[in-house]
């Protein structure tokens, strides 16, 4: 009945301060709930990759005893057949090879441990984007001899510039120590503090020379077109090569996946908590307006009103303030929400540095998944129909006959 | 043949540990068309009556019948259907939805009701302009005078087609010169439509209006006289 909404509706706005502060409220809850949902989301989001990037890819292959002992002689079997089957896999996106080995590096200035790590240049950018993160200097630059890529923080701690030289010393297969000159090419930045204090990256084929007689390999990074993929292209790898261990990221990372479930709960927190206020604010206003109208609900059960249109009129009240509230809260959120997505959020002026140190970004892309939205949109309607309950359900019980009198 | 007949009406409110008998054995019967007033001092039962004969309330013990059918054994369900389809209502106050129009006030119970909306918006002009209100029908009631808001709603209470209509202290409100002119209207109603009008008061002018006056005292039917009523000097 559309007389029982335009009741309903101009009833809401009988008191216009009480329904305006309602409405308001409800709008700026949403509003900061979702913007804060998104920049939490769009925060994890970015760690995510960056993990996924820089680290553990969507999955990873190594010799079985590789990742818990790390010696070098753990190097991967039946490389070349390993990539064959992978170029034949459809959720392929990219992959490469590195060799990795722990060892020394050694400057005028200062000696340090370093995970040296060795990779294909062309390849590695395109899956890890490594060349995106220079801050001085080259990528693996082809025209020196035996370039090297060291973090930004590692070149300050040996005090070298591009051009520079260092001294990388580790055991060979044989296990005996090598030591070897290289020219810093340039250096890069990372989320991690760690990784920018420890890592450094040479040509896969000139480390291999060092350590082997022949090309070895000790991971395989893949990316794959959806990270939900991992998995199942992992158990199907191991199937077909028993002799190598195949790890998604989920078993890789335990950051990850804390990371991908934490988010989940946080939002749902966030949410819960926002929709519990509503359902407060709303139950008060709502009691309030029925308690001043106790004549006029009296009335009207007096005069034929059933207690089903009763109670629709009251439910419907609570729907169309909260709707109306929670439509404003929507469109300042996506409006916010788009705005930063372009501009990006900087955490760091806001004391965000701290969160650098933990490896996270501080230039934040706030995202909200069309998901959560329509989840909300319904929780938001389901709110203003159980805040409606009691009131309504108030309201069925006055007795016509004391209502009436004056 | 009687519209209402009550048997052994009583109504016994239970004020803290004193029962309070608001009406002690009423047997009353309302013939089809009268315009009966039911008078008595304050206290003496005339709202509880009213509220037993509308099915607003429950009696304590004995039956109202209406048209054959005994209203007070009706589910409360029923119950509001029936006050809805039968009986119309005009209370000394809060007779209107304030967010509502004086038409969309009496178009409010047609709705209900059920009509469709081309028939209700004819009726309702009818209605209000049979009682002085055809110029002031998108008037909230805040802008109307009281006997104008007692108007509207003797119009919607006529709206519903009821059995009979109960107004409470209709004119209670009211200065003399607009309780005089709703009396007007409601007498017009009941010579014109035959509509049957019960209502209560304490004010003397509208008593002599009446052509039946039962007086209460204490709950009981004290006496229940005919009368020529007082011819109205406009
Ligand atoms: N809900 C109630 N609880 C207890 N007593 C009540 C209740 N409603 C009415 N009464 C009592 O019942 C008696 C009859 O009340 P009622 O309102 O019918 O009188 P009335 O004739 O309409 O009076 P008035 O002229 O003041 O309107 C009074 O003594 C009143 O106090
Ligand atoms: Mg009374």
């Amino acid at each position: 009945m559309t007389t029982l909404m335009l009741l309903a509706w101009r009833n809401v706005w009988r008191n216009p301060a009480r329904s305006a502060v309602l409405l308001l409220a409800i709008a700026l809850g949403l509003w900061a709930g979702l913007l804060m949902v998104a920049v939490s989301q769009g925060m994890l989001v970015q760690r995510f990759e960056r993990l996924i990037e820089q680290e553990f890819s969507h999955l990873q292959v190594h010799h079985p005893q590789f990742l818990t002992e790390r010696e070098v002689q753990d190097h991967l079997p039946d490389v070349a057949a390993l990539q064959h089957w992978l170029q034949q896999q459809p959720e392929l996106r990219e992959h490469t090879l590195r060799v990795l080995v722990d060892g020394m590096i050694q400057s005028p200035a200062l000696t340090a441990g370093v995970e040296i790590r060795g990779v294909d240049p062309q390849r590695e950018r395109r899956v890890s984007q490594l060349d995106t993160t220079l801050n001085q200097g080259k990528y693996l630059d082809a025209a020196l001899r035996n370039p090297i890529l060291m973090g930004a923080r590692l070149a300050e701690k040996l005090r070298v510039r591009p051009g520079q030289r260092v001294v990388l010393t580790f055991q060979d297969t044989r296990q005996e120590l090598v030591s070897a000159s290289f020219t810093l090419s340039g250096t890069f930045t990372s989320l991690s503090r760690a990784e920018e204090e420890s890592r450094v990256y040479v040509p896969a084929e000139v480390l291999s020379a060092y350590l082997a007689d022949q090309a070895i390999w000790h991971q395989l990074a893949v990316l794959l077109q959806h990270p939900d993929q991992g998995s199942a292209v992992a158990a199907r790898l191991q199937q077909a090569f028993p002799q190598v261990q195949a790890l998604a990221w989920l078993e890789l990372s335990p950051e990850l996946r804390f990371l991908t479930e934490m988010g989940d709960l946080l939002t749902w927190i966030l949410i819960g908590v926002i929709l519990l206020a509503l359902a407060f604010g709303l139950l008060n206003t709502l009691l309030m307006a029925t308690f001043e109208r106790t004549h006029e609900l009296g009335m009207l059960l007096a005069i034929g009103m059933n207690k089903r249109r009763v109670f629709g009129l009251i439910t419907l009240e609570s729907l169309l303030i909260t709707a109306s509230g929670a439509l404003l809260g929507v469109l300042l959120a996506l409006l916010n929400i788009n705005w930063l997505a372009r501009e990006g959020l900087d955490l760091s002026r806001f004391g965000g540095a701290a969160l650098a140190e933990f490896g996270y970004d501080t230039l934040i892309v706030p995202v909200l998944g069309s998901d959560e939205l329509l989840a909300v949109a319904l929780l938001v309607v389901l709110t203003a129909l159980l805040a409606a309950l009691y009131p309504a359900w108030k309201a069925l019980q006055l007795n016509p006959a004391q209502a009436v009198r004056n | 043949m009687a519209i209402i007949t009550t048997h052994g009406l009583s109504k016994v409110y239970q004020a803290g540990k004193v029962p309070v008998h608001a009406l002690r054995d009423v047997d009353l019967s309302i013939e089809e068309g009268e315009f009966t007033s039911i008078v008595g001092p304050s206290g003496s039962g005339k709202t509880t009556l009213l509220n037993q004969l509308g099915g607003l309330d429950r009696p304590s013990s004995g039956e109202v019948w209406v048209d054959g059918c005994n209203i007070s054994a009706l589910k409360d369900s029923q119950l509001i259907d029936y006050r809805l389809r039968h009986i119309g209502f005009i209370f000394q106050s809060y007779n209107l939805l304030p967010v509502f129009t004086a038409a969309e006030n009496v178009a409010f119970i047609l709705l209900l009701q059920g009509e469709k909306k081309d028939r209700i918006r004819q009726r309702v002009s009818e209605l209000l302009t049979e009682v002085g209100l055809g110029d002031r029908m998108d008037a909230r009631p805040r802008e109307l005078s009281g006997g104008q808001q007692q108007r509207v709603a003797v119009a919607r209470a006529l709206a519903s087609r009821p059995r009979f209509i109960l107004a409470d202290e209709p004119t209670a409100n009211l200065d003399s010169q607009s309780a005089m002119k709703l009396l007007d209207i409601m007498e017009k109603m009941n010579r014109e439509h035959r509509m049957t009008f019960i209502f209560s008061t304490h004010d003397q002018r509208v008593i002599e209006r009446a052509r039946r006056v039962i007086r209460m005292v204490d709950g009981a039917i004290e006496s229940d006289q005919v009368q020529q009523p007082e011819p109205h000097q406009a």
